[in-house]
């Protein structure tokens, strides 16, 4: 019954299609060289950082059509804080009634930045944690990034006036062992907010076959959040990567549902429009040099908004299809339409 | 458009209500929570303080606290307190202009990070601002 309310509301959230969500890669280049990371980056990209005038043209169109706070811009990378102007670009969002936030992977978050970034008006944050201090530095291919994260955590979770944030970890056979330590620290330093995600094959996880999880391991994650939801200690919960039939609303707050090109979309490093970052940048749909962002956003995105070329391969009988629609966007290549892969499968066999 | 006007009016009512906002929680896998979409406006923290003269620190009425680009105000009282109330994520280093409203001092301009502490106790230099005549 639930399901069929949602199915309705996610149809009518797709007519309408509001852009609530967009993501800003501001830079390619990163302080870090993570194992998982799901972007194709490097410390010194190709890319020059995109010039935060270009950025602000694009987004004003937006500004006249949507209410003040009802735009999230997420400021992505590469890891933004290497952006000197980051707390500029931020205030000035801020300014024309823009909320904004940052995903990083703290390396470069001490109490200065906090500070600065805070007083120009940061609404969100998520910090990436993938394990404990061995198993988080390995990841991150650099010593001393668990201790520099740990710090950032403890600013963002003992600061009043954040709206919001949560830590991510990217679960892997490397890092599910230890799940439950990770939660005692979390807590501990009084975190609220914890979300899990899996490894896609895509990015830098591509190559190295080490990171993903087996049918009984994701089963294990699935139980793991669960139980930490009973508790209620902490908000624990699975990101919005899969549909997962029965564990689906045990391990979320509300069904699964992939926004990207509905309410999320994207503006990339060399100015292309598209949904979530980690999706193949060849489903771009227009370009912020050449087009306009709001133009594009009203009349394309149509593999967004009509899956139905998703049924093929393993989802053309899927008992679940209308569920799930065909899975994340994220994990199909525009090469060929079949899914990548599916949690639901992997979670049933 | 408008053929989804009902569902935008029923699309408000989920976002207000407690029990369907989560509905609306966007929050991609590589993304930020967005509950501050939903919340924004309840989330205020205030800041508070007192407001004296640098030369003998007596407290100064009337002093009249602006925060630009913003539409808050307000006034310090007879012992020269003020308390201001903000959304969590409004910009804060921002510049306090502080006038007097008699007129008797030309306006002087502080800029104070406010987000670096809920309490601000600020001295002014009055004599050495001009007076207005
Ligand atoms: S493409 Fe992936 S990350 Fe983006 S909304 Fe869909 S499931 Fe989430
Ligand atoms: S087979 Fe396809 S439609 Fe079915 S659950 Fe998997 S991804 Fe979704």
């Amino acid at each position: 019954m639930l399901q069929r309310f949602h199915n309705y509301f996610r149809r009518k959230e797709t007519e309408i299609h509001e852009l609530n969500y967009l993501f800003w890669e501001c830079t390619q280049r990163c302080n870090l060289n993570c194992r998982h990371c799901g972007s194709d980056c490097a410390v010194s990209s190709a890319y020059k950082d995109m010039p935060f005038d270009d950025f602000m043209k694009a987004i004003s169109p937006l500004e006249q059509r949507y209410k003040r706070n009802t735009v999230l811009i997420v400021i992505t990378g590469g890891e933004p804080l290497v952006r000197p102007d980051l707390a500029d670009c931020g205030r000035e969002l801020r300014r024309h009634g823009f909320l904004w936030s940052i995903v990083t992977n703290g390396y470069a978050y001490d109490e200065s930045m906090h500070r600065k970034l805070m007083a120009a008006g940061l609404s969100s944050i998520t910090l990436s944690l993938d394990g404990l201090r061995d198993t988080h530095d390995a990841f991150r291919k650099r010593q001393g990034s668990f201790d520099r994260v740990m710090n950032a955590i403890d600013l963002i979770a003992n600061e009043k006036r954040l709206p919001t944030y949560d830590i991510v970890t990217c679960v892997s056979p490397m890092n599910i062992g230890e799940l439950a330590e990770m939660k005692q620290l979390l807590i501990a330093h009084k975190v609220k907010a914890w979300r899990f995600f899996t490894i896609a094959p895509i990015g830098r996880a591509v190559t190295d076959d080490g990171l993903r999880l087996d049918g009984a391991q994701l089963k294990q994650l699935m139980d793991f959040i669960v139980e930490t939801r009973k508790e209620g200690r902490i908000d624990a919960k699975f990101s919005c990567e899969a549909y997962l039939g029965k564990y689906d609303r045990k391990v979320r707050d509300w069904h699964y549902f992939c926004r990207a090109g509905i309410n999320i979309g994207s503006v990339l490093i060399d100015g292309s429009i598209s949904a979530c970052p980690n999706i193949d940048r060849r489903f771009a749909q227009g370009n912020i040099y050449t087009d306009n962002l709001l133009d594009v956003w009203d009349t394309r995105f149509e593999k967004f908004r009509d899956r139905s070329w998703t049924k093929v391969g393993k989802c053309a009988d899927c008992k679940v299809y209308n569920n799930c629609l065909g899975g994340a966007m994220h994990l199909h290549n525009i090469d060929s339409p079949e899914i990548m892969e599916c949690h639901y499968s992997n979670l049933m066999h | 458009m408008e053929k989804h006007k009902t569902y935008k009016f029923f699309r408000g009512m989920l976002m207000a209500s407690a029990f369907t906002s989560m509905m609306f929680v966007m929050q991609a896998c590589y993304g930020t929570p967005n509950n501050a979409l939903i919340d924004d406006e309840v989330l205020e923290y205030t800041v508070s303080g007192k407001v004296t003269a640098k030369s003998n620190s007596e407290p100064l009425a009337g002093i009249k606290l602006t925060i630009d680009s913003t539409d808050y105000e307000t006034v310090t009282d007879s012992l020269g307190n003020f308390s201001i109330t903000l959304n969590a994520s409004d910009y804060c280093d921002m510049t306090f202009k502080f006038v007097d409203e008699s007129g008797k001092y030309q306006q002087l301009d502080t800029i104070v990070p406010v987000c670096n502490s809920p309490e601000l106790n600020i001295e002014m230099d009055v004599n050495n601002a001009p007076k207005v005549s």
